[in-house]
């Protein structure tokens, strides 16, 4: 390790201890507001960069953690699973829990310090099993699609969602579409064959080829309090914005609009049937994912690709750019579920 | 002849078999075989929908829209038969529109 050069910034106070490498979270880890998601993505990223660009292990604390956000908990979650995952010896990944007393209990009432405790492949499939609200799944037939929705249902079935409400038909509607979409777009063979040809430069180790191809994470709850249905899917993928990129780059028709903004493609990107395989009848899921946030008042859908960032809700759509620069796509809808008869739709 | 989704799966899922075990084309093989008898005895065939977590547009379009695409029957005799050879019931009625509508484009 002492022969070893790593990047030890002092914004994470890293430092080597213990034989690994230590670093501290911000307070604050969000990604919604331009002050805290640029210090939040780059404590993630340098955590990923430790582990598989150079090959050491992680003390990871979030000891002086104040706050963090919905989609900034699906980051840590996707971070610390795929270096635990990544790793062979599970001891290489430590994680140190916030000792603020608010903090930690809403970590494990949201079963996010079940997801980053100690563990490999084992433990994330274990969470499959338990329903636990963060999950991480892949093409593997034991942690697939089905099986990871399935146990979504279940945890939203047990936390009181009464699934004979149209709210909650279609919020399934999205979620099953965002999903899909993962398996479809995000993984595609193009970008496999030219991520693991740079890759191997750095690391023999190919993440998603030894790990299941196809990877995702997501969370999601039924918040009580709040009136509110949450689903959030991230992948590590191509990434809508490249996708669209690519998709602009193979059609000389589209060619004048590879220089535009990434939050204007992805924009485009999220209209509605748009399908980047050109088959008529796919590009459906768009539908079901914009009638979920734009259909119902107080609430929204945010995607996060690239530098882009999108967001639709009942007074329309809004994109801008971020201050970082996110691998793969963020999706989230925040509904409003409410109860409500039938006789009123 | 009443067919309740229910007995097909409470989460149906994805488009293609490879999306998993309760998929839309996997749907459309009981979907046709049943729609076949209902034509043979010239009866209508009931699609209940309802009591499962949701239904993605994937799912409905490969399902219906897949039993024109397919070429195992047109639009004409699921929708325009008397009686009515295909029939949802559901109380969620975008669904019913939504399936019209695939069927109806899947000709197109």
């Amino acid at each position: 390790m002492s022969n070893l050069i790593v990047p030890l910034p002092k914004a994470f106070d890293a430092k080597v201890k213990d034989g690994k490498v230590y670093v501290e979270s911000p307070k604050v880890m969000c990604v919604y507001s331009a002050e805290s998601a640029y210090m939040t993505y780059e404590f993630l990223s340098l955590i990923e960069s430790y582990v598989f660009d150079y090959n050491v292990g992680v003390t990871i604390s979030f000891e002086n953690l104040e706050y963090f956000s919905a989609a900034a908990s699906l980051l840590i979650f996707a971070t610390v699973s795929k270096c635990q995952i990544g790793v062979k010896d599970h001891s290489k990944i430590e994680v140190l829990f916030p000792k603020n007393d608010a903090v930690l209990k809403l970590m494990a009432s949201s079963g996010l310090k079940l997801a980053l405790k100690q563990g490999g492949i084992a433990k994330v499939r274990k969470l499959i099993d338990s329903n636990n609200q963060y999950l991480s799944g892949s093409e593997v037939s034991i942690e697939n699609y089905q099986k990871v929705l399935t146990a979504t249902l279940l945890n939203l079935d047990k936390h009181g969602v009464n699934f004979s409400n149209t709210k909650s038909q279609i919020f399934v509607k999205g979620m099953q579409e965002a999903i899909l979409n993962v398996k479809y777009h995000a993984y595609n063979d193009e970008f496999i064959r030219d991520f693991l040809l740079t890759k191997q430069v750095k690391s023999k180790f190919s993440f998603h080829e030894e790990t299941g191809r196809g990877r995702w994470w997501q969370c999601c709850w039924h918040d009580v309090s709040n009136n509110k249905l949450i689903f959030i899917i991230y992948d590590d993928g191509e990434g809508i914005v490249n996708s669209i990129k690519r998709y602009y780059r193979n059609s000389p028709e589209h060619s004048d609009k590879l220089n535009l903004p990434d939050s204007t493609l992805l924009g485009n990107a999220m209209k509605l049937g748009v399908s980047r395989t050109g088959i008529k009848e796919r590009g459906k899921g768009s539908a079901d994912i914009i009638n979920t946030a734009c259909t119902f008042p107080s609430s929204h859908l945010i995607v996060m690709s690239g530098l882009g960032h999108y967001r639709h809700d009942s007074a329309g759509i809004n994109t801008t750019q971020l201050p970082f620069e996110i691998k793969g796509t963020l999706v989230q809808w925040v509904i409003n579920y409410v109860e409500e008869n039938q006789d009123d739709i | 002849m009443i067919y309740d989704l229910r007995d097909f799966s409470k989460a149906p899922f994805g488009r293609y078999k490879s999306d998993g075990e309760f998929s839309g084309e996997a749907f459309r093989e009981i979907l046709a075989n049943k729609l076949k008898y209902s034509q043979e005895h010239n009866e209508p065939l009931i699609i209940k929908l309802d009591n499962v977590y949701g239904l993605g547009s994937s799912f409905l379009e490969e399902s219906f829209g897949g039993l024109v695409r397919k070429g195992l029957f047109t639009k004409e005799e699921l929708l325009e038969s008397s009686p009515r050879l295909l029939q949802i019931e559901t109380e969620f009625d975008f669904y019913a529109i939504e399936i019209e509508s695939y069927i109806r484009e899947a000709q197109s």
